[in-house]
């Protein structure tokens, strides 16, 4: 805790709270011009308009003239290459300039447009659902900048935003990080609206609901909170909703930002904040009361609470018959591989060689004959070898990425080991924890326990066993210090909750799984009243004995 | 918050961060060894030559173990060093040997005879007491020949020669049952206790140990010299007396109830002009031996309890009859109760040391005659009276019925 205070200290001059003032009196800025009314004068907008936007080549100004002669001036505004064009053309255009000239209406209001007029537009003009009023210039620009119409009408102070978003974008595909074999094959796009349908379209219930926050005072991101009232735990809303409208930034470009900004805690290894690209998983999340947090222009959901066991589940656990945790349980111990491999290879060669079996102890002494390091020295290298390959491996242009990959682990690999720079064994050692720290569902985790392995070496190497079981006894007292918006991240662990049990080392049938995690949601428990499916005790009958002659 | 008060926790942080630095790095890799730094003793060999042990120590070579070596190269080094004590001489050796000695890991520790006869005790001391060895090696006694020498001979299949003893010792207690597997605690314990004496492994080098030592050895199919399991020793103490002889061993096997399983050869009696024998395999063996006392005299009884294979059937036997199967038995009875019952008496005779803890035996059924008796326990227990009852029963006959010998003679008639 200490050390939590006066690390903070220490980047006080880069901490918000100093920099908040400043920000306060630029965001009040904002506040002050965006308050500000439109014009009467369609002319004066527009050069208004014209002048803030700095004369975009992408914005659209177009006037047109309404009314049964053409005679009320209106203006329509729009940023090319958002909107749909086609929208504009067949629901805007072709609606203004003939369908309701030919009506009754335009008579009425031939030359004075007030109010009325436009509130008669919005209502019997329009062939298109969202529309919405304009008041004043920062909601216009807002709505224009997202890809909405604006018209305005000269001679009123007001007009009103058309929904005509129509922007390209990436089409629903199958996820690239988290794949499954079973499974539904769709991921979020960078589209928030898109995203929010692809939960909707899995959870039909009027209780999902869906608010939204423009967040970043320069970017004005969309930011949705989802959930299914009555299951989510009310609490937990309301603490994503306050971290929410805490964050004070100027951008939000990925979720990532956000989970930065609204996480527990920052000096901890471990993620608390989950991330996923798969509507199924995000659904499933809802299910069990958790609060999904979307982010415009990102495939990466964000949901909280997260728990520590969350991270070893995949969604295929749920899709394929329950194998009791087999699998899953194979993810845990990879866990430990990771984290302790090159620690414990370590230990117990540089320290406790009493406790391998002679023959072991011979073949690993015959391999490390003539190895010029210590055995401390020979896993540091390989390890940096190995975090630096799988990093040019992301990073590396596709094209190159296979040539490098082979020659990084098998040529390199082998020619270490001829050489006689890196024994054999730690080799295996390091491509073993290597393969393991891939197994894990969630890119998050591995990240972390990668990090503390480094650390475990160390202690490995310094104080053996004893600094192994320091170091693992730290990490458990750590991990049970941690929580996740209010929620234990242990759990069902620590504390421990028999019932819980069905899903975190173990995956139970489903129909033995008939609560939702209990810390998560403690509203609407039961999810699951199915009883055990049992057979019939005979199979059907099959009658045609007697026909057959 | 005030400006001194920044500081004193600004100043906290820093020691703190000092303290893990100093903790780490100090204390970093205190008891560090590097495999490839340590020469790893897998057999170590004491003698006495005027009055000073000399201590012999067999030192593996990893890489010619694991093939990696050339062709033909010996796969141990040997060393021999005098001195006044054991671990004097083993820090000695440090002069010829660039590489520190790590015992852990060591198979065989191997006493000559001249030098058990004198006691083992000063020696075994320093191997209890060492922090770096483990418990489980093999104590063994070289017959006739300096202890120096059994760590000289090569081995073919097994390439650490240590590693040999040591496996053959386990796996002839397993199926020949005529040695015993001691570590260093039971050891202590029995020559600590008055109404217990220790056994151990004997072990005799066969063929001459100069050839044994060339790789020669290890490239003609038949060694010239041999590491050969012999019979075990009786100590007194920690004082070798004498070895016993291969059927005593067993027996010694047997009242201990450390016999898992052996074989025993019945004559044929049936034509007394052949001597052929039937084999029978003991598939397991139990045996209790309790105290009684009658009218203030002990006595031991003993109880085994055995059940065996038919192996080998060389003689006109009907196995289908269940009357032959019983004769079986009760020819097996007999011959398990004379093995033990000659091996018992000549201890008893021959060297009077309670090797098989009758007196321990007594202390517990009775502790207040056990204080007389121990007095003069070794005379007492040369006449302690032994009963011995036996119970042997056949499982299985093998896979076929009569031997087809029987059928090959009834052809022929």
């Amino acid at each position: 805790m200490k050390i939590n205070r006066t690390l903070k200290r220490f980047l006080k001059p880069f901490s918000p709270a100093q920099s908040q003032q400043n920000n306060q009196s630029q965001s009040n800025e904002d506040q002050e011009q965006g308050k500000k009314s439109l014009h009467e004068s369609l002319k004066k907008n527009i050069d208004e308009i014209k002048t803030t936007l700095g004369n975009s080549t992408d914005l659209v100004i177009r006037e047109i003239g309404i009314g049964k002669h053409g005679e009320i001036k209106a203006g329509l505004v729009y940023t090319d290459g958002l909107v749909d064009i086609k929208v504009i053309q067949e629901s805007i255009m072709e609606s203004f300039l003939f369908e309701y000239r030919k009506s009754s209406l335009a008579e009425h209001y031939e030359n004075k447009p007030d109010h009325a007029f436009l509130k008669s537009l919005k209502e019997y003009a329009f062939t298109i659902g969202d529309v919405k009023d304009i008041n004043d210039f920062q909601s216009l620009y807002t709505s224009v900048l997202s890809g909405e119409t604006v018209i305005l009408i000269d001679g009123i102070d007001q007009g009103f935003a058309a929904s005509t978003r129509g922007a390209e974008h990436r089409t629903v595909t199958e996820p690239s990080v988290q794949t499954t074999i079973r499974g539904p094959k769709e991921g979020f796009t960078e589209l928030l609206r898109l995203n929010t349908s692809l939960i909707r379209r899995k959870i039909k219930n009027p209780n999902l609901w869906l608010e939204t926050r423009p967040i970043g005072k320069v970017t004005k991101t969309d930011v949705a909170i989802m959930y299914i009232k009555g299951i989510a735990n009310d609490k937990v809303i309301e603490e994503v909703r306050t971290r929410l409208d805490k964050i004070n930034i100027d951008s939000i470009l990925e979720s990532g930002y956000i989970e930065e900004l609204i996480q527990d805690k920052t000096f901890t290894p471990f993620p608390t904040v989950y991330n996923t690209e798969r509507p199924d998983s995000v659904a499933a999340g809802l299910l069990e009361g958790r609060v999904a947090i979307l982010v415009d222009g990102t495939p990466f959901v964000l949901m909280v609470p997260a728990l520590f066991v969350q991270f070893f589940q995949t969604p295929e656990d749920y899709y394929h018959r329950s194998d009791f945790g087999l699998i899953r349980s194979l993810r845990y111990l990879a866990f430990f591989i990771t984290l302790l491999g090159p620690g414990l290879y370590i230990a117990i060669t540089t320290f406790h060689q009493e406790m391998l079996p002679p023959t072991l102890l011979v073949s690993i002494a015959a391999q490390r004959e003539g190895i010029p390091f210590p055995a401390f020295v020979e896993a540091l290298l390989m390890e940096i070898v190995f975090e630096i390959l799988r990093e040019a491996g992301v990073r590396m242009p596709r094209a190159v990425g296979q040539a490098i990959s082979i020659v990084g682990a098998l040529i390199l690999g082998t020619v270490a080991t001829e050489a006689g720079l890196i024994s054999p064994a730690m080799l295996i050692v390091v491509a073993s924890t290597g393969i393991s720290s891939f197994i894990f569902p969630s890119f998050n985790i591995s990240i972390s326990i990668r990090i503390l392995r480094f650390a475990m070496m160390g202690l490995g190497a310094s104080f053996g066993l004893y600094g192994i079981y320091f170091g693992l006894t730290a990490m458990v007292l750590h991990l049970c210090s941690l929580r996740s918006f209010g929620i234990p991240y242990m759990s069902p662990f620590a504390p421990f909750n028999l019932e819980d049990q069905k899903d975190s080392v173990f995956r139970l049938p489903w129909w033995m799984m008939i609560t939702r995690p209990h810390l998560v949601s403690q509203n609407n428990m039961i999810r699951n009243q199915t009883s055990m499916p049992q057979a019939d005790p005979k199979p059907a009958q099959m009658n045609k004995k007697e026909e057959n002659p | 918050m005030s400006q001194k008060t920044r500081c004193k926790t600004k100043k906290g942080f820093i020691i703190i961060l000092l303290l893990v630095l100093i903790v780490v790095v100090n204390t970093g890799c205190w008891s560090r060894k590097e495999l490839n730094d340590l020469s790893i003793v897998t057999g170590l060999g004491v003698d006495k030559i005027n009055g000073e042990y000399l201590v012999s120590v067999q030192i593996i070579r990893p890489a010619a173990i694991t093939g990696k070596g050339g062709a033909g190269e010996a796969q141990i080094d040997k060393y021999e060093i005098r001195g006044k004590t054991v671990f004097e001489a083993l820090r000695k050796m440090s002069t010829q040997i660039a590489r520190r000695l790590y015992l852990s890991h060591l198979r065989v520790l191997a006493f000559s005879d001249e030098l058990a006869k004198e006691g083992i005790g000063p020696v075994l001391d320093f191997f209890s007491r060492d922090h770096e060895l483990r418990s489980d090696f093999n104590i063994v006694i070289v017959y006739n020949k300096p202890a120096k020498e059994l760590l000289d001979i090569l081995t073919p299949l097994e390439k650490i020669p240590a590693d040999k003893i040591n496996k053959s010792i386990t796996v002839s207690e397993r199926i020949w049952g005529h040695t015993i597997l001691t570590n260093i605690d039971d050891l202590i314990s029995e020559m600590e206790t008055k109404g217990i004496e220790p056994v151990l492994p004997g072990i005799v080098i066969q063929g001459s140990t100069e050839k044994g030592k060339q790789t020669k050895q290890l490239q003609s199919g038949e060694p010239e010299a041999l590491i050969h399991l012999s019979t075990l020793a009786v100590l007194k103490e920690d004082k070798f007396i004498g070895r016993l002889t291969n059927k005593e061993s067993l027996g010694v096997n047997i009242v201990l109830d450390k016999l898992k399983s052996t074989i025993i050869p019945i004559p044929c009696n049936k034509e007394k002009g052949t001597k052929n024998f039937i084999t029978m395999e003991i598939m397991r063996s139990k045996t209790k031996s309790k105290a009684e006392i009658i009218d203030g005299e002990p006595k031991i009884n003993i109880q085994i309890e055995n059940e065996s294979n038919v192996a080998d059937v060389p003689c006109d036997l009907d196995l289908t009859n269940n009357e032959t199967i019983n004769e079986l038995e009760i020819k097996l009875e007999k011959e398990i109760k004379k093995t033990v019952e000659t091996s018992i008496k000549n201890v008893q005779k021959k060297f009077k040391a309670d090797i098989f803890g009758f007196g321990e035996m007594i202390h517990r059924k009775d502790p207040t005659l056990w204080k007389e008796l121990r007095k003069d326990w070794d005379k007492n227990f040369a006449t302690l009276p032994v009963e011995i009852t036996v119970n042997a029963k056949i499982k299985r006959i093998g896979t076929t019925n009569n031997s087809f010998l029987k059928n090959m003679k009834k052809s022929k008639e």
